[in-house]
């Protein structure tokens, strides 16, 4: 925190010896300070009228919808209807909309896995990611870990994640940015032939659509 | 292979480095980071305008490694949101620091 005697200067209608003022543990570490930091600036923008009570409801509901199942949906339809999966892969913005998904103003370009190519996603520089179908990004996603060494030796990497890859199919490392995101579309395994699109997203695991995973029928 | 120790390279321009073994643990989403990720979402291109995705991208740039190692996703988005905010005059650090701290003790007297 900064010091205290510059920063505490609002009024008082009680007297109280500043020496003796408790101060909350909360202080103390990172996390709570950034969480405070959280609070003050919605309590700023709010008091000022940069931000109203309704748009910040609506922003954290947001927030809160969001999750992969959304994304498994899209692939289960991709996976039954090829002419909305060549639609997926050619305007990805343009076929989430028709789903009723807004991918907002990045690109979301989609690639799909064959027999023969494996695509992984990353964003090495931060940790863009196509949050409007799969949520927020888990931590390994966000951690330097993954960033710096994905591209380096996805192999290595695919395997730590459980996920090995034969010699002779290519990996394809998709490097993300502010204004460009992907979504892998994973193979689908044998075995589910005449499946429903329900039973098909059920198998479609947020790792899978990074591209770090495979899904498996049982 | 990408040259890991160019001077000119950006300390979060990591793609190539190794910072070693994966942590596969994947936690829940804090209450503040969710309010945090909502604020900015609703200041953002969709919402407000008033802060975008290339202003926080260069906040990030701009925080200095030390602060920028330092702080983990969603403590580098605050004061990534904080850093513009304060830069386009809607508040100031000391107003910020100020109310931060009686956000503190409001807290503290809530626990009693």
């Amino acid at each position: 925190m900064a010091e205290e005697r510059e920063t505490h200067d609002h009024d008082h209608d009680h007297d109280h010896d500043h020496d003796l003022t408790f101060q909350p543990n909360i202080e103390d570490s990172e996390a709570g300070r950034y969480e405070l930091m959280t609070y003050a600036i919605r309590e700023l923008l709010m008091e000022k009228g940069h931000l109203a009570p309704d748009e910040l409801r609506a922003a954290q509901e947001k927030v809160e919808s969001l999750q992969h199942s959304d994304g498994a949906k899209v692939i289960a339809k991709a996976w039954t209807d090829a002419d909305f999966k060549n639609r997926l892969l050619e305007d990805g913005n343009a076929a989430l909309a028709e789903v009723g998904v807004d991918a907002g103003a990045a690109k979301m370009t989609v690639v799909e896995n064959t027999d023969d190519v494996q695509n992984v996603v990353v964003c090495t520089l931060c940790s863009c990611y196509p949050r409007a179908v799969l949520g927020m990004p888990p931590d390994w996603y966000r951690s330097k870990s993954y960033r710096s060494r994905v591209v380096i030796e996805p192999r290595q990497v695919l395997a730590e994640f459980g996920t090995d890859v034969p010699d002779d199919m290519t990996v394809r490392v998709h490097d993300s940015l502010a204004d460009l995101r992907y979504l892998v579309i994973p193979r689908r395994p044998a075995g589910t032939d005449g499946w429903t699109e329900e039973q098909l997203a059920a198998i479609v695991t947020r790792d899978t659509m990074v591209g770090v995973a495979n899904p498996t029928a049982s | 292979m990408a040259e890991t120790d160019d001077p000119r390279r950006g300390y979060h321009d990591i793609g190539g480095k190794d910072y070693g073994a994966i942590d596969p643990e994947v936690t829940e989403m804090k209450p503040w980071e969710r309010q945090s990720t909502a604020i900015s979402n609703a200041l953002g291109a969709a919402g407000r305008h008033i802060y975008v995705t290339d202003e926080s991208r260069r906040a990030r740039e701009q925080m200095g490694e030390p602060l920028y190692s330092d702080l983990d996703y969603y403590e580098r988005s605050t004061e990534s949101m904080k850093m513009i905010l304060v830069e386009k005059g809607l508040f100031t650090e000391e107003e910020l620091e100020t109310r931060m701290k009686e956000i503190g003790q409001r807290m503290a007297e809530a626990r009693k």
